[in-house]
């Protein structure tokens, strides 16, 4: 008799646990029918600032940055561009948009997001709102609310002795659902 | 045995909302820019020379002020040379620095032109004289980030009727 109440007793929570309607929600509500869906990967997209050089958006997550024909002592002649000079190097500047966007996850969800870049030995310096971007991850953001949008500053740096002609480099970005 | 499968089950169940939660979303920005090659002319005023208005640019004056043949004062670090009753000249060294940035040139070649011919008074920068107004090579081995002094003489008959006299000399540099 202990043993049968026991069984139904069990067989009761099990019955509790799988139908939502048992806690008193109306059977024919849509949320108690909803599936649990997990947050998928948080977006990032890349955009022009106001006041920054012109960039090109490839698609989702990609975006390219010509600073184009740069040099010393003549600087930038780009719009949404600024350089200046140090004795052995000269920087130039721009500023863009980082948006990231978290389909899926609760409101009120924040990302961390890490820099790095991908090339090993690079013939320049990157730094992002004074961040060095380096080919191990830097964090550039703690805490970023999901679906917000906030401008950065682009520092590319190029020593004298950099020999004159193109250089590149590709700047990963890595949004965490914290 | 039933509560270490419970705990078990729990902290299964924890880890995975951790591992769930972790979700990352990446994205990449190219950045590319063309370097050029650049070189910069300065004039410096020489530590022997009349100073040099807007010494460190690119577009400087050399002011002798009012000077005459006969008496009269002389500028600090100008040379005034009497030759007879025929002419008079003034003389000043001031420096040309050239720097270059993102080249591999390793020496530059130096030209000179006065901007526009003079008849009457003779303009020698060292021992070329300049005043046909035609380029003249002053060096083809000048070393980058070297202040080099030359020597502006302005030679100016008595003949000549007082007022100012005013000319300009361009500089190129060009990396060899």
């Amino acid at each position: 008799m202990i043993s049968k109440h026991a069984f139904i007793f069990r067989t009761g929570m099990l019955a509790l646990l799988i139908n939502r309607a048992a806690f008193g929600q109306s059977a024919g509500a849509p949320r108690s029918s909803t599936p649990v869906v997990a947050p998928a990967a948080p977006t990032i997209t890349i955009l022009p600032a106001a006041t920054g050089a012109l960039l090109r958006s490839q698609g989702p997550n990609r975006a390219s940055l010509d600073l184009g024909r740069v040099s010393y002592f003549r600087g930038t002649s780009a719009p949404g561009e600024s350089s200046r000079k140090t004795s052995r190097s000269f920087v130039v500047s721009t500023r863009f948009e980082l948006r990231v966007d978290c389909p899926g996850s609760a409101p009120f969800s924040k990302v961390s997001v890490t820099i790095s870049r991908l090339e090993a030995a690079p013939s320049h310096a990157i730094t992002i709102d004074g961040t060095p971007v380096r080919s191990e991850a830097q964090t550039l953001l703690q805490s970023m609310p999901c679906g917000s949008a906030g401008e950065h500053r682009l520092d590319v740096e190029v020593p004298v002795s950099t020999p004159e002609g193109s250089i590149g480099s590709t700047v990963a970005f890595e949004a965490t659902l914290r | 045995m039933t509560n270490r499968y419970l705990l078990g089950t729990a902290l299964s169940a924890f880890a995975f909302i951790g591992i769930a939660n972790a979700q990352t979303g990446s994205g990449t920005l190219g950045v590319t820019a063309t370097v050029a090659g650049s070189i910069n002319l300065t004039f410096v005023t020489d530590a022997s020379g009349l100073a040099v208005t807007g010494t460190g640019t690119s577009t400087a004056s050399l002011a002798f002020g009012t000077v005459s043949m006969f008496g009269g004062s002389v500028p600090t670090n100008v040379t005034k040379t009497v030759s007879g009753t025929t002419s008079f000249s003034l003389a000043t060294p001031f420096d040309v620095k050239v720097d270059l940035a993102n080249s591999a040139s390793t020496t530059y070649t130096l030209t000179a032109t006065l901007a526009a011919a003079d008849t009457v008074n003779t303009w020698l920068l060292g021992a070329v004289d300049m005043s046909a107004g035609a380029p003249h090579a002053l060096t083809a081995a000048g070393v980058f980030g070297t202040a080099v002094p030359y020597t502006l003489k302005l030679t100016i008959p008595a003949s000549e009727a007082a007022g100012a006299i005013s000319n300009s000399i361009g500089f190129t540099a060009v990396g060899g």
